[in-house]
């Protein structure tokens, strides 16, 4: 199936010229079944479904009708020329969502959301768009934003009526309350590591020394031949990059060129762009060869010092360490992978919270690929991926950042017993973000609030 | 050319328009004031005090700029007080309580002495309209008086109905009769009218009271009188209120009575202040607490009557009675004037220009709470800058419009013609996005030179001006350029201060920023401290508050672009894609002159400015590419 969408005044009638099954008056939101013919109409196109739209009640606001045909390209082309030959024109890219939004159908974190949606290249961030669609985001932001405006109201109504009997809140209660809030706005500012991910993709590294089978295993997740792989070190000279899904989040996973001293200049090209590669890696895959580990008097294991010193370098992405040819090791296909991970560990020098996870393979077989994914998606647990409210749009992250920013100058100012008609600026600011991110106009909530909350007056 | 009895006519005798008329007089033209009660003169209907947050500013800036307010409000000053003392300068206002008898001798003298003014008892019954202009009025005896520009100053009195119970009489105001038949004809010529309710607590005789329960409230003893023009001590004898609260007991009373209050059986429709709601509301909005304040005020020093401030009420009078007697101190109270609630017509603002001009009629004016709000501050505020207006635009002069970054005065005014209000709109300090800039010491930096070029202060009093802001400036500039020095001498004496030491020779105005140092100090320091508090206290109060100025500059620069965004008046709005009828409906009324201002007219989403903006965008971009290819050779 395929959809189309007609949108505008005199939508129907457009609509009627290709249709001239739908009758004179139609009611909306009713589908109509029929033949969908050429402008001349000799010729069926294709049975399809008419559903029309009332203005006010569709998703752009405007009148509107949507034609469902069946999912032929070639079929959807065609319908396409044939509305364009009756007066419509082409959409551009979010377009609906603009009128949409221009028509208040939707604010403008649904709209942005929209947008995404259609962008979006995996199914969980599909989601997530859906979810902020739904308003997940907003209704969040809209509870901080009640919280902040019951703060200013009682700072606003200490100042222009300290003369009324009234009791506003003391400071102890303003910094606490103040104070959740901020809480609460850095979990949001957090998730944008998280949300970040979504939307743009996971960035998966993988490095090692030249010929452990770095490629062998992109090509194993990726299940097609997008690398070339030989048994001569240094093939891979520039950084390979295969885009695919683990977990349902959308990961480029590049393979880097072996890290090794070179005098081949275009190798050592491949080399820094590879270094570049690592430097924005959100997982570094640390391929080593199984058969090269060495064992120590303690029956520990121990990567060599080429090994170490790699590892050493490479940048603060948590690693996945991957012992590759692990068939050239049977002593160690008898070890689960936790107790070669603490075997490992013993002689490294890196932090407790980089090394996660150990993974023994080969990459040359069948089922290398879906460990490897499996690894992969564990790794993923590290991140806040579960599209509660994640903010996943750099607009939304400069303005929850100036949010964050401003709240924080006006707690120090209360720490510093800085007068409120100086915190209350900081603190509308930080309202101001609040309701820009949630397409809002800062307007006089806060005396509202005022005259709600308190006993006024003569 | 016509020929008028008078340039200008100011209908209504208020705080409004006094300032009118005597603006527009004191500009040298003849003006007629038309009352129907040359009795009440300046009359505070209401509570007998003048100021407070965000009103004091007002009322300073408009001392400043030629107004009398202040002046005749420190004249009859019972007591002073200024509320936020221990808070920041910016949030600091003052307020007066003032002899009202006074008061309104005091302004009616004012009137009869100044030249080019007349005064007339009358009521006006309709405008003379020659189309969409505006001629003159028509009295009730049918006498017509012709002039070149009406200003509106009617208070409550049109179409006011008093309530007191479910009794209800037509006036504005007990003893004064409404004013029928003006704000129908406005109606009639298209005007959006609405009805607004304000309501009054009961005037107690003071002899009645049993003082001892109550607790006796005294003023400052630090005077800051409003005007430039005043003594800096008052020469009424000063004296206290007197607080009390609502008992259980007088709640239950009210409670038991609601069906008896016309504002909870329907009666009223116009819409009180939220401000200001009546102790029936309070009781149904906030319940019991611990009882409801309130403040006993003397009206005068020559009568026995006392205000009962926070318990206005509209409830009938024998159940007034009754709750009234179980406050403390009102066991045996006799009441003089009962409480009542007065419902009137107002003109929906936005019908008016920034110089409060109207837009469907010509050459009238409209001042006070007859433009929606509430306040004899706010009030006088309009009748001035109508006044200056009338008079500007019958001579050719530009018009006089204050901006929200200069005065409290062009946020009262801003507001009202782009928002529109639903209820009686008083100011507040919250109000004002420049809060931090718009202080009362500041009032005369702000606008002596927008004063001097309005010309109505005398001479003595430009000098006053021009000496006060050269001595603030002198003394400024002392404090940036003087240093001082961290030798052993001076290192003895900032210890004893309790301040860090100095490290490196700073200037006075650096050493004064640090929160601990007062202005007072330096004077040990040998720097020679300006002793008169109206010079020295604004300059320390600009050396503390700069860093703040200059974050809430910050902040207003980034709305700025917004306000920079001029919409042209050409403009239709109903050609801009995605803007709703009801926002075409509003901005065609508003017709802004700024995206800024667009934005702050209630009703008009965010998404309608973003609308507008795209519009303006695309159509500035097509008249670019017209002219563009209009340079090009034709294909």
């Amino acid at each position: 199936m395929a959809g189309l969408r007609v949108s505008g005044p005199r939508s129907w009638d457009l609509v009627r010229k290709l249709a001239p099954f739908l009758p004179q008056e139609l009611k909306s939101h009713q589908a109509y079944v029929g033949f969908i013919k050429n402008l001349e109409q000799n010729e069926n196109l294709d049975q399809v479904i008419v559903l029309p739209f009332l203005e006010g009640h569709s998703f752009t606001g405007e009148e509107s009708a949507e034609i469902f045909c069946h999912g032929s390209p070639i079929l959807v082309d065609r319908i396409m020329t044939e509305l364009i030959a009756a007066g419509a024109s082409v959409a551009e890219k979010g377009e609906f969502t603009l009128r949409s939004f221009l028509n208040g159908k939707v604010d403008l974190v649904q709209a942005e959301s929209v947008l995404e949606l259609i962008h979006s290249e995996s199914d969980f961030s599909a989601r997530q768009a859906l979810n902020q669609l739904r308003g997940k985001l907003s209704r969040k932001i809209e509870r901080l934003e009640s919280d902040l405006i019951w703060c200013l109201a009682h700072i606003e109504a200490g100042i222009d009526f300290s003369e009324a009997d009234i009791a506003v809140a003391e400071e102890a209660v303003l910094k606490a309350k103040l104070k959740s809030i901020e809480d609460q706005i850095q979990e949001v500012a957090d998730s944008f590591a998280g949300g970040r991910v979504v939307k743009e993709g996971l960035r998966i590294v993988i490095s090692g020394q030249p010929n452990v089978g770095k490629s062998s295993l992109l090509n194993a997740l990726a299940e097609e031949e997008k690398a070339i792989v030989s048994s001569r070190p240094g093939t891979t000279r520039d950084p390979v990059e295969v885009r695919c899904l683990v977990g349902g989040i959308s990961a480029a996973v590049v393979d880097t060129a072996g890290l090794r001293e070179t005098s081949d200049e275009i190798e050592a090209q491949g080399i820094a762009k590879s270094q570049k590669a690592r430097a924005s890696a959100d997982i570094n895959v640390f391929v080593v060869d199984a058969a090269l580990l060495l064992g120590g008097p303690d029956g520990s294991l121990r990567l060599n010092s080429e090994d170490l010193e790699l590892l050493a370098q490479s940048q603060n992405a948590p690693v996945l360490l991957v012992l590759n040819k692990i068939d050239l090791r049977p002593d160690l296909a008898l070890l689960s992978e936790a107790q070669v991970l603490e075997k490992v560990k013993k002689n490294m020098s890196i932090s407790e919270d980089r090394l996660i996870r150990v993974l023994c393979i080969s990459a040359l077989d069948t089922t290398s690929g879906t460990k490897f994914r499996g690894a992969l998606e564990k790794f993923l647990q590290r991140f806040d991926l579960q599209g509660d409210g994640v903010l996943t749009n750099s607009r939304h992250h400069e303005q929850i950042m100036g949010a964050l920013l401003s709240l924080r100058e006006a707690l120090k100012m209360l720490a510093g017993n800085q007068g409120l008609e100086f915190v209350s600026i900081e603190l509308k600011q930080s309202l101001m973000a609040l309701q820009n991110l949630l397409g809002k106009r800062f307007d006089d909530d806060v005396l509202d609030r005022v005259f709600k909350e308190f006993c006024l007056g003569k | 050319m016509a020929s008028f009895d008078f340039d200008i006519i100011v209908v209504g005798a208020g705080h409004a328009g006094i300032e009118a008329c005597l603006a527009t007089s004191g500009l040298g033209l003849r003006t007629l004031m038309v009352t129907s009660n040359l009795q009440r003169i300046g009359y505070m209907s209401c509570n007998p005090s003048i100021g407070g947050l965000g009103k004091g500013h007002m009322v300073r800036e408009l001392d400043v700029l030629g107004g009398f307010m202040g002046f005749v409000a420190d004249k009859t000053c019972i007591q002073f007080k200024r509320l936020n003392s221990r808070k920041g300068p910016a949030v600091r206002g003052s307020r007066t309580q003032n002899d009202k008898e006074l008061y309104s001798q005091t302004m009616q003298q004012r009137l009869q002495s100044q030249p080019h003014l007349s005064l007339k008892g009358g009521e006006v019954k309709k405008l003379i309209l020659e189309g969409s202009i505006c001629r003159g009025v028509v009295l009730d005896d049918g006498s017509e008086i012709r002039s070149a520009r009406v200003i509106i100053t009617a208070g409550t009195f049109l179409n006011g109905v008093m309530h007191m119970g479910l009794e209800q009489t037509p006036g504005g105001r007990v003893g004064d009769k409404a004013a029928v038949g003006l704000s129908d004809q406005l109606k009639e010529f298209g005007f959006e009218v609405r009805r607004l309710k304000t309501g009054t607590p009961a005037r107690l005789v003071k002899e009645s009271i049993d003082w001892d329960k109550t607790i006796p409230q005294y003023g400052d003893e630090k005077q800051y009188p409003f005007s430039l023009r005043s003594e800096p001590r008052f020469s009424l004898p000063q004296v206290p209120c007197f607080l009390s609260r609502t008992t259980a007991e007088t709640h239950e009373i009210i409670r038991k009575n609601l069906h008896l209050s016309p504002m909870y059986c329907g009666v009223i429709e116009g819409t009180g202040p939220r401000y200001c709601p009546s102790i029936e509301d309070k009781i149904v909005r906030f319940g019991d607490r611990e009882g409801h304040q309130t403040f006993l005020e003397p009206e005068s020093l020559s009568t026995n009557l006392i205000y009962l401030q926070g318990i206005s009420t509209s409830l009938p009078k024998d159940v007034q009675d009754q709750f009234l007697k179980t406050i403390p101190g009102l066991e045996n109270v006799e009441v003089a004037r009962y409480g009542y609630a007065v419902e009137y017509d107002f003109i929906e603002p936005t019908q008016i220009w920034h110089r409060l001009e109207t837009r469907p009629v010509q050459n009238l004016f409209l001042a006070g709470q007859i433009n929606g709000t509430s306040g004899y501050e706010e009030a006088a505020a309009q009748g001035f800058v109508a006044g200056i207006n009338a008079a500007h635009s019958f001579l050719g002069r530009e018009e006089f419009v204050l901006g929200r970054d200069e005065a409290y005065i062009g946020v009262l005014i801003d507001d009202l013609v782009t928002k529109g209000t639903r209820e009686p709109y008083r100011m507040f300090t919250s109000r004002a996005e420049h809060r931090l800039i718009l202080r009362e010491d500041n009032a005369l930096d702000r606008l002596s030179e927008i004063s001097l070029r309005l010309g109505l202060l005398d001479s003595k009093l430009v000098e006053k001006l021009a000496d006060v802001r050269f001595r603030r400036n002198e003394l400024a500039e002392r404090l940036r350029t003087q240093r001082l020095t961290p030798s052993s001498e001076n290192a003895a004496i900032i210890a004893e201060m309790g301040t860090p030491p100095l490290t490196r020779s700073v200037t006075y105005e650096e050493f004064l920023r640090r929160t601990e140092i007062e202005s007072s100090q330096l004077q040990k320091l040998g720097f020679a401290m300006d002793e008169d508090p109206l010079i020295s206290e604004p300059v320390e109060i600009e050396v503390k508050y700069s860093g703040y100025v200059r974050r809430q500059m910050e902040i207003i620069e980034q709305i700025k672009k917004y306000e920079e965004q001029r919409i042209p008046d050409w403009l239709d709005y109903g050609r801009v894609k995605g803007l709703s009828n009801e926002e075409i409906e509003k901005l065609r009324r508003v017709k802004p002159r700024t995206l800024g201002q667009a934005g702050r007219i209630s009703g008009v989403n965010p998404s309608a400015v973003q609308a507008l903006m795209i519009f303006l965008k695309t159509n500035v971009k097509r008249q670019e590419a017209a002219s563009e290819s209009m340079g090009q050779s034709p294909r």
